[in-house]
């Protein structure tokens, strides 16, 4: 087989996730090739949540449904759960839940329930547990994930020195020797499990392991060879953050931008601490996004690298500062990890909705750089790239990623930093002004960037009064129109300096193919398997994935080359086309929306199905 | 040595563009005579301002420092930032009763929660006067003006709120008392944490009728001042051989004493809380406008509460701020 996929579904409030990341950073050690997502309510304990996890030949890690083996530990879910198990598919429920009971033909079922054809393995994972001696009753649940951990494992044939290694790690540290023997043991009972059930499916070829193996056996690798690890990119972000140089955080609590503060927090509280044992970096949490966003606005106007991080209702809060950062200049970075909008919306699902309204957020004629990344390596480099960008073009960098990205873990290529010097962008300094005419909002270079200074400056020219409000070059107040053009035309001026620094979009482009799909963040993946699939059926496409807003140079010279342009994205407003046809008009006509809006990760399966039933059925049957 | 700066070094630009005779001119110029005569490094201040007129005036004080004049009810939040960014600066925040008491208020609270390091100033009026004339929060309840009803709606206290919040200095003045809020400001300027000053600063154009509390006239008849305010060297109070009973005397972090001399018939020992918003209630239902140090208490700053580093965070290099490759490297050791 090509392909694995598992669905595992369980109640949350139980430790499955940490069971489920534990069994993904099996796999990734042992090379697999895989792609993990977590699927959970915006709830602390008591509804049903699902882990997916894919293993693939050729490296597609996208969420792709239905699955192959679905493992039931919420019997309440699985009339549900079963809507998205093959046919023919594997599943596995605890002896104790009676799911044949639930699939008894005598019942009324789900019409998903009666089309099951597939094996039911019904095993004693409940009972099992009475082998671990000593077990507490408020671990059993926990432990009855590693279960299926052990399970898994030895159907996929891991190496038990994966699976000891790995759960020694997570366990040893924080819980004592004590639970991680407890977890080893429960393991080893799933492990037995596996031995006496057959397990009807072949393995997918693992892509990874020969690199990976050289790798952890600690041989030495040359500097080229790709160094991976497993990471989610909100983790990323935050190191991208440290590393960049970000010492102040203020913001407010919201799934799913939490995680990317919390670990900038407790990275800082190791590497930015003086000698003295006092914090280098702040991280505030205030009492809503607007004041998040003015806070860390005060700490870029006093010349310090500073950030907020929030999700859309956080978004739309901070509309009214996105606004006066741009207009009277002032660096900051607002890292927005979507999520499914409009208004609270899904808090834990993911979604593609808010990039319209990032790149154009607040009143007027309000515009803001947005870097998209797509990967964990990217979510790390255009986070830390956002605080460059901010100094040096005196204005808000938004880095947009969403939910997937943030939170589901994936396998990323080693990370470079080359620690370059701090960019601090045009900022004057006493020296710098003793025979110069200074214009706090002038434009000397005609780039559309000023020079300022910052308070504290120990000169009389330096001082001056920045203002919401309408200003002339002296940043003296104005209401004529003359300068009010002036300011809007020399913002436009600074836009159009940005696009040199914009990351370049990701392209894949081949002589003689007319046809693209141009996509945006963690669709890669997904896109990318349908275009191969498509290959195969003759239909073959060019890629484009865009990195940024505004548009780099190159995203027009792949448009002007293509006759039909398929835009793939989450969204049902389809904003990215919009975008593109707003930018480039010339080529709105060729653009056609390939859209999923359902708050899952983009979904590779259905994403190929939706395209042959929009796009490819009417001509085969036109050119039949 | 510690540089001294003339009188021209705290001013600001002129003319103002406020209204003629508007109170919040005359606090811009007792403004301009504190930072002067309590001797401030005129350069290192930061004028934080939120929008409505108070947020217009930090052009017209202080033109030596850098200034910010955001959006409205920000004011508190984007000074925030300002003072963790850089803990030398002298931060000084005006705002208006619309901009504090309405709009801001949650922006308020929670930076006296944290006790930040800096001067705040509300301009009260009790009216909105970009906007022509409407009732603010503080406006007193059943008050009427010229262009408006009658305010059904209850009077908000901006400085008993600040005693809710947990703020350790609370005083009101009026802008015309020059005595009172120059000795204020000076007492302002020597203390480590959030100074709240509420300073009743009359409308000319909305707010300004006989009855109103904000008016002129009102505060001509219904201002009560608490206390004398003097701010002397720890030295000279031993020389001037102070009787005990007549003054109380609070001694000040930098080693000065505040010395208050009674005014008026009302005892007020303003370092006890409890007497602090007893005082306000009775006030308020006496319909007089007390003035004067009404809350005093040393607290720890929020930088220091933070445990932040001594130094700006502005002043770090980058050897001091970022880690290195290597250190990347070992982070992702545990991601491998």
């Amino acid at each position: 087989m090509e392909n694995l996929s598992c669905n595992i579904a369980t109640i949350n409030g139980t430790g499955s996730l940490s069971a489920n990341q534990l069994l993904t950073k099996i796999l990734f050690r042992a090379g697999w090739t895989v792609g993990s997502y977590n699927f959970f309510p915006s709830n602390i304990a008591g509804l049903p949540c699902l882990y997916h996890l894919r293993l693939n030949s050729n490296s597609w890690t996208s969420f792709s449904t239905p699955v192959d083996i679905l493992i039931s530990l919420n019997p309440k879910s699985l009339t549900e759960d079963l809507q998205e198990l093959k046919n023919q598919g594997l599943l596995i429920s605890d002896e104790k839940d009676k799911v044949s009971d639930i699939l008894n033909p005598a019942k009324e079922l789900s019409p998903a329930a009666s089309h099951f054809k597939g094996t039911h393995l019904t095993l004693p994972l409940s009972a099992s547990l009475k082998e671990i001696p000593g077990l507490q009753p408020k671990t059993k649940p926990l432990l009855k994930n590693m279960i299926y951990v052990g399970l898994l494992c030895e159907w996929l044939k891991i190496e038990n020195r994966w699976v000891q290694k790995t759960v020694e790690e997570f366990f040893q540290k924080a819980k004592g020797a004590e639970i991680t023997e407890q977890n080893l043991q429960a393991v080893q009972i799933g492990k037995q499990l596996a031995a006496k059930h057959y397990f009807p499916f072949s393995l997918p070829e693992k892509a990874r392991q020969k690199n990976q193996n050289e790798f952890v056996k600690g041989k030495k690798t040359s500097q080229n060879s790709k160094k991976e690890f497993l990471m989610d990119g909100n983790t990323s972000s935050a190191l991208g953050a440290l590393f960049s140089g970000c010492q102040f955080v203020s913001w407010y609590p919201i799934t799913p931008a939490t995680s990317l503060v919390e670990n900038f927090e407790k990275l800082a509280n190791i590497y930015q601490i003086d000698s003295k044992g006092q914090k280098k970096f702040i991280v505030l949490q205030v009492e809503d996004e607007l004041a998040g966003i003015s806070q860390a606005m005060g700490a870029g106007w006093a010349g310090l690298r500073s950030m907020t991080a929030t999700s859309g209702p956080g978004l739309s809060l901070m509309s009214e500062g996105a606004g006066l950062s741009y207009w009277t200049e002032i660096p900051m970075v607002l890292c927005n990890v979507q999520r499914a909008g409009p208004s609270t919306g899904l808090p834990t699902r993911t979604q593609q909705g808010d990039l319209l309204s990032s790149c154009f957020l607040s009143h007027g004629d309000s515009k803001h750089i947005v870097l998209l990344p797509g990967t964990v390596e990217e979510a790390f480099h255009f986070t830390a790239q956002a605080f460059d960008l901010a100094e040096e073009l005196q204005t808000l960098v938004i880095v947009l990623s969403d939910l997937d990205l943030g939170m589901n873990l994936r396998i990323s290529h080693n990370l470079e930093w080359k620690g370059r010097l701090l960019q601090r962008g045009k900022v004057l300094r006493e020296k710098d002004l003793k025979d110069k005419d200074f214009y706090p909002y002038g434009d000397e270079e005609e780039d559309g960037i000023s020079y300022r200074t910052l308070p504290g400056i120990r000169h009389s020219k330096g001082a001056y009064f920045n203002r919401g409000s309408g200003h002339n070059r002296k940043a003296e107040y104005s209401e004529r129109h003359q300068d009010y053009t002036w300011k809007l035309d020399k913002l436009e001026r600074k836009w159009q300096t940005a696009k040199q620094w914009m990351p370049e979009p990701v392209i894949e482009s081949f002589a003689g193919r007319k046809t693209a799909f141009v996509t945006f963040g963690p669709s890669e993946s997904g896109v990318k398997e349908m275009k191969s699939h498509l290959e195969k059926e003759n239909f073959k496409t060019n890629y484009m994935r865009i990195r940024s807003f505004p548009l780099a140079k190159s995203v027009e010279d792949f448009l002007n080359q293509q006759e039909e342009i398929f835009v793939v994205e989450q969204n049902r407003e389809g904003q990215l086309k919009q975008l593109l046809g707003g930018e480039f008009p010339q080529h709105s006509y060729k653009m056609k929306s390939l859209l999923q809006y359902d708050g899952r990760p983009l979904n590779a399966h259905y994403i190929i199905e939706r395209f042959n039933q929009l796009y490819l059925k009417n001509r085969k049957e036109k050119s039949g | 040595m510690k540089q001294i700066f003339d009188k021209t070094n705290y001013e600001g630009a002129s003319p103002s563009t406020l209204c003629p005779g508007c109170g919040h001119d005359q606090i811009s110029k007792h403004i301009v005579k504190a930072f002067h005569s309590a001797g401030v490094d005129p350069f290192n201040i930061a004028k934080i301002s939120g929008i409505g007129c108070s947020s217009k005036t930090p052009n017209y004080f202080l033109k030596q420092a850098r200034g910010l004049n955001s959006i409205h009810g920000r004011m508190a939040s984007i000074a925030t930032g300002v003072k963790i960014a850089n803990r030398n600066l002298k931060v000084i925040g005006v705002s208006g009763d619309g901009d504090t008491g309405s709009i801001g208020l949650g922006s308020f609270l929670h930076t006296v929660r944290k006790n930040i390091s800096m001067i705040y100033i509300v301009e009260n009026n009790g009216v909105y006067g970009l906007t022509k004339g409407q009732f603010s929060a503080t406006a007193e309840k059943d008050s009427s003006l010229k262009y408006q009803n009658t305010n059904p709606l209850n009077t908000m206290d901006l400085c008993r709120i600040a005693l809710a919040g947990g703020c350790s200095f609370v005083a009101r003045s009026f802008s015309r008392d020059s005595q009172q809020l120059t000795q204020l400001l000076k007492l302002a300027l020597n203390y480590e944490g959030f100074a709240f000053i509420d300073v009743i600063s009359p409308c000319v154009a909305y707010g300004n009728e006989k009855d109103f509390p904000y008016s002129f006239s009102f505060m001509k008849e219904g201002k009560m001042p608490l206390h004398e305010l003097d701010i002397i060297v720890e030295q000279s109070a031993i020389e001037q051989e102070i009787k005990e009973g007549e003054v109380q005397k609070i001694p000040l972090p930098n080693g000065s004493i505040l010395l208050l001399r009674k005014l008026g018939d009302k005892d007020h020992d303003p370092t006890k809380r409890d007497q602090a918003v007893q005082l306000l209630e009775d006030f308020s239902r006496r319909r007089e406008t007390v003035t004067g140090l009404i809350y005093y208490k040393e607290d720890i700053p929020f930088c220091d509460k933070m445990n932040l580093s001594q130094k700006a965070l502005t002043s770090m290099d980058d050897q001091e701020i970022r880690p290195s490759a290597k250190e990347l490297e070992n982070i992702l050791q545990n991601y491998r």
